[in-house]
């Protein structure tokens, strides 16, 4: 026996005695549920030692020649398994389940210093002589290290916090460093190398031309961070549009060819034993076993969408105000898109300098968009007071980190959106709060004296508690609603969260019409001015015609903000309008008895499941929560006064002509509907909110049976307004 | 027709703990290693429920009960499983019926559970008794589909932010 070993038969046998029988054995320092991630040895399900391989997978040479064909075959799947991966598979199922990926993986992994020269399949002689060899040892090399330096690049995505670990991007690597000593100009040589080699000694063949093309698409992605570094000038009305990178329109031509042969190469047979489960029993493997994905569950599909994506990021160079950016955010947010663009427009949008798109900090974007909706020409902003300067500045600063936060929510997938503004909502709230205190204190400490008249009484016009509250708000009506869309609400529950969502607007529209009023308090202000100018004399008048010249120029801004903030009334009017037509549809079921809370054997009582669904508002100070016993006198007062058509029509209408102003204002590049930008995006979202409309309207016009029952109906319909049938 | 009886695992009956294994397994898409059901059994035996029909198991139903946060106890029902030739005779009804009431005893406050959201009878028989969806978990399984978690409320604490609770206790103290 070795000096290293102990014998320790004896310690174990007594040890073992000792133990009870059905005793679990651990060690204080470890609790059960770590436990729990182990893997089972002998277990089918777990453990991947114990996968069994056929002869072609044992024996399978990563050495010898190959066809042009078999090279092809190989180069796409690899290629396409990139993507499966993304679509959230592991890399042991799918890149890296190709022999030829493990094996280079394995001899770079022994000596990854020396970089490039280590990234081999295995020792060949004369490769030069025999371009069978060359295509396998140069040609598929270089797909390979393409491929992996592609994985290294949305792992690096994938770990830099702006996407979830194991929820969107998959980063178990079989503890495999994936070449990251490996420069990434030494790769795009052995790419452009094979390119080159194809063309001159396969010239005239189909298959080396789509070689070419997963070579050259190669290429272009691994130049993606540079699209990340480009910087957005905001463009100023008479200056035109930057042109789409590069990288981006030669990317989008490449995939375009792509995809036209996808038929094509999934008529090509791979070569047996190529994509193996075996490296999951081979290398260091923590996960279940599981199969491989099959190569056809992607069709170039997913990196059209990422093309697409990248377009669709780089369209806010048309951007012309703050408003612009958050409604090309908020589109974002709302349509799907690849993971590796979820993440790319996350660091495309804040960059680690925290600029936005590079050129601007965010508390100049913060500011702008507080100017925009309250803020413009306001007692903080005009004053002389250095002292009221700076702790407006202080406060601006505590801001502009939850603005980022509401930035960041924006790339999330669509559950994490959800659970990320639910927690806004209390960081807006303590916010709101903050600010207010502030600004009462402004008046009270420093003078600042910011008022106005407000159905005929002087009020605080508290502008920066104002933008605050109204995006807390805005961000408690999207979780209301993206709760519709992610489906978490009971048919029974949803005349009741309709109901909250009328109740919030109602908050909204009140602050809304608060700021609009204090904004036209300033322009008449300003206009009053003449007024005093009669008064004044000799050069005192000069001198006051001058100031009254300065602000007079402040009034297009100011008229142009009480537009905007009336286009929003309308958006908003729109939501309210198919909540209340949604309700009237509801109440309807509800009457007629084929709708209502079911009765649940462990509920204490109604009013405890309103409380748990509403638990994301309840702490919230303003607009507060109303009791159960509200909703409930108003279910009992809506279904005792029926809507007649008249009402009925008179709120669809009402709907749809708000619809058309907000569509026309889309079609004319309005600036005060500001959704120029993806506007097909958005005149998609609202033709879906006049789906709904037109499609609850027709139901409501349905007679109802006592012995129907509800079904919803989502398909074409807005995702917020599902259709309640009853059938 | 002899009838079902619902009873809780006996400490070392193998022959039933290879049973219930054998069901979960064939039924959930998750594998669970021998470890996960000694996390359960060891430390909540009363909440491994199994049902038997001519000694033979047809369903099972783990749970556990720990606190959330230190400032709730919650219920977590791990697994639940019918044969699938007894389906549709309310075994599990019963079974999840007799792990809830254990649990309410047990001073629960909430119980809780994620399913994906394509298993529509499991949905249906938790919201039949009481629970509602209150997240969406992204792509939460291995199989990539998503899950709801689902909420049984019990008690009031259930119904506040769990910060509010850690501040109401520290207030208390
Ligand atoms: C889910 C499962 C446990 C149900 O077992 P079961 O014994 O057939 O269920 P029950 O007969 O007790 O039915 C109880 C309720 O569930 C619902 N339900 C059961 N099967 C259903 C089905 N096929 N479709 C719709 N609802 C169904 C019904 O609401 C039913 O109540 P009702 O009969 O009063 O309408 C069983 O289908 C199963 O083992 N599935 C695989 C494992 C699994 O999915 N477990 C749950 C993971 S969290």
């Amino acid at each position: 026996m070795s000096e290293q070993m102990v014998d320790i038969t004896d310690v174990l046998r007594r040890k073992a005695r000792e133990v009870a029988n059905d005793a679990v054995v651990k060690s204080p320092q470890f609790s059960l549920f770590q436990g729990t991630q182990a893997l089972e040895i002998n277990n089918k399900r777990l453990d991947s030692g114990i996968i069994e391989l056929s002869v072609e997978e044992e024996e399978f040479d990563v050495l010898c020649k190959r066809s042009l064909q078999e090279v092809l075959a190989t180069s796409d799947a690899i290629f396409r398994n990139v993507f499966i991966w993304l679509q959230n598979s592991s890399l042991s199922v799918t890149v890296f389940s190709c022999r030829y990926v493990e094996e280079l993986l394995v001899i770079y992994n022994k000596d990854a210093n020396k970089g490039i020269s280590s990234c081999r399949f295995g020792a060949v002689e004369n490769v030069s002589m025999d371009p069978e060899l060359l295509l396998v040892h140069k040609v598929l090399r270089s797909v390979v290290l393409g491929a992996l330096h592609l994985v290294r690049l949305c792992l690096t995505l994938g770990q830099s916090g702006v996407v979830y670990e194991e929820e969107d991007i998959n980063t178990q690597t079989m503890n495999l460093n994936v070449i990251t000593m490996v420069e990434s100009n030494d790769i795009l040589k052995e790419l452009n190398d094979s390119v080159d080699f194809l063309k001159s000694k396969y010239a005239d063949s189909k298959d080396s031309e789509i070689l070419q093309l997963i070579l050259k698409t190669l290429v272009q992605l691994i130049n993606l961070p540079q699209f990340i570094a480009l910087k957005v000038p905001k463009l100023t009305d008479c200056s035109t549009p930057p042109q789409s990178p590069a990288m981006v329109s030669s990317l989008a031509a490449l995939v375009d060819s792509l995809v036209t042969h996808v038929d094509y190469l999934n008529s090509l047979p791979q070569i047996p034993g190529c994509f193996s489960m075996g490296i999951q029993k081979r290398l260091d493997n923590r996960l279940p076993s599981r199969d491989l994905i099959p190569l056809k569950s992607e069709d170039y599909s997913s990196l059209k969408v990422l093309v697409d994506d990248l377009q669709r990021i780089w369209a806010i160079s048309n951007r012309l105000t703050s408003q612009d950016v958050v409604n090309h955010a908020l589109n974002f947010a709302n349509t799907h898109h690849h993971v590796i663009s979820r993440a790319i427009y996350a660091l495309f949008l804040v960059r680690d300098d925290a600029t936005v798109f590079g050129v601007e900090k965010v508390s100049d974007f913060l500011n702008e968009e507080m100017l925009r909706f309250s803020c413009w020409d306001s007692e903080y902003i005009n004053t002389s007071n250095e002292i009221v300067k700076q702790k407006v500045a202080e406060l601006t600063h505590q801001i502009s980190s939850v603005a980022l936060e509401w930035l960041s929510v924006m790339n999330q997938n669509p559950c994490r959106q959800r659970q990320h503004f639910s927690r806004l909502i209390t960081v807006f709230d303590t916010l709101e709060y903050n600010s207010e205190n502030f600004e009462r204190n402004l008046k009270e400490v420093f003078q600042v004296n910011e008022e106005f008249e407000y159905n005929g009484e002087l009020v605080l016009a508290l502008p920066i508690t104002s933008w605050v509250c109204y995006v807390k708000m805005d961000i408690m009506l999207h979780v209301v609603l993206r709760g519709f869309e992610l489906e978490l609400y009971q048919t029974w529950e949803f005349h009741q969260m309709y109901w909250y969502v009328n109740y919030l607007v109602d908050n909204i529209l009140l602050i809304l019409d608060r700021v609009i009023e204090y904004n036209r308090s300033k322009i008449y202000k300003i206009q009053q001015m003449k007024n005093q100018l009669k008064k004044k004399k000799g050069d005192q008048k000069l001198r006051y015609k001058e100031k009254m010249m300065k602000r007079q120029a402040q009034i297009p801004s100011l008229q142009l903000f009480v537009d905007t903030l009336n286009k929003k009334i309308v958006q908003y009017k729109i939501i309210q309008g198919l909540a209340v037509l949604q309700s009237i549809q509801l109440q309807k079921y509800i009457k007629s008895g084929i709708l209502k809370t079911p009765d649940f054997p462990f509920v204490q009582n109604e009013e405890i499941l309103y409380k748990l669904r509403m638990k994301p508002f309840a702490s919230v100070g303003v607009p507060s929560l109303p009791p159960y016993s509200h909703y409930q006198f108003h279910l009992k007062n809506s279904l005792k006064q029926p809507h007649t058509p008249q009402d009925i029509n008179h709120v669809k209408s009402s709907i749809l002509s708000n619809i058309k102003i907000i569509t026309d204002g889309i079609q004319s590049k309005d600036v005060t509907v500001s959704m120029h930008i993806c506007s097909q995006d958005w005149l998609h979202w609202f033709r879906q909110l006049q789906r709904s409309c037109i499609g609850i309207g027709l139901q409501l016009q349905k007679p109802i049976t006592a012995t129907q029952r509800v079904v919803i109906d989502s398909k074409g319909f807005h995702r917020y307004f599902p259709v309640v049938n009853s059938e | 027709m002899t009838e079902v009886t619902y009873h809780t695992l006996e400490a070392g009956n193998d022959e039933e703990l290879h049973a219930l294994k054998t069901m979960i397994s064939d039924d959930l898409s998750e594998p669970y290693s021998i470890y996960v059901y000694h996390f359960f059994l060891s430390q909540w035996p009363e909440l491994c429920n199994i049902a038997k029909l001519n000694g033979e198991t047809i369903g099972v139903i783990i749970c556990k009960i720990e606190p959330h946060r230190d400032v709730r106890s919650r219920g977590y029902i791990g697994m639940l499983a019918v044969k699938k030739e007894h389906r549709g005779h309310g075994i599990a009804k019963k079974l999840v019926r007799i792990s809830i009431e254990k649990m309410i005893k047990a001073g629960c406050d909430e119980i809780m559970l994620e399913t994906e959201v394509v298993n529509k009878p499991a949905i249906a028989l938790y919201e039949h008794m009481g629970f509602i969806r209150s997240k969406r978990l992204y792509r939460y399984y291995l199989n990539q589909h998503d899950a709801f978690r689902l909420i049984l409320p019990i008690t009031s604490k259930s119904t506040v932010r769990s910060v509010y609770l850690q501040h109401s206790d520290q207030l208390a103290t």
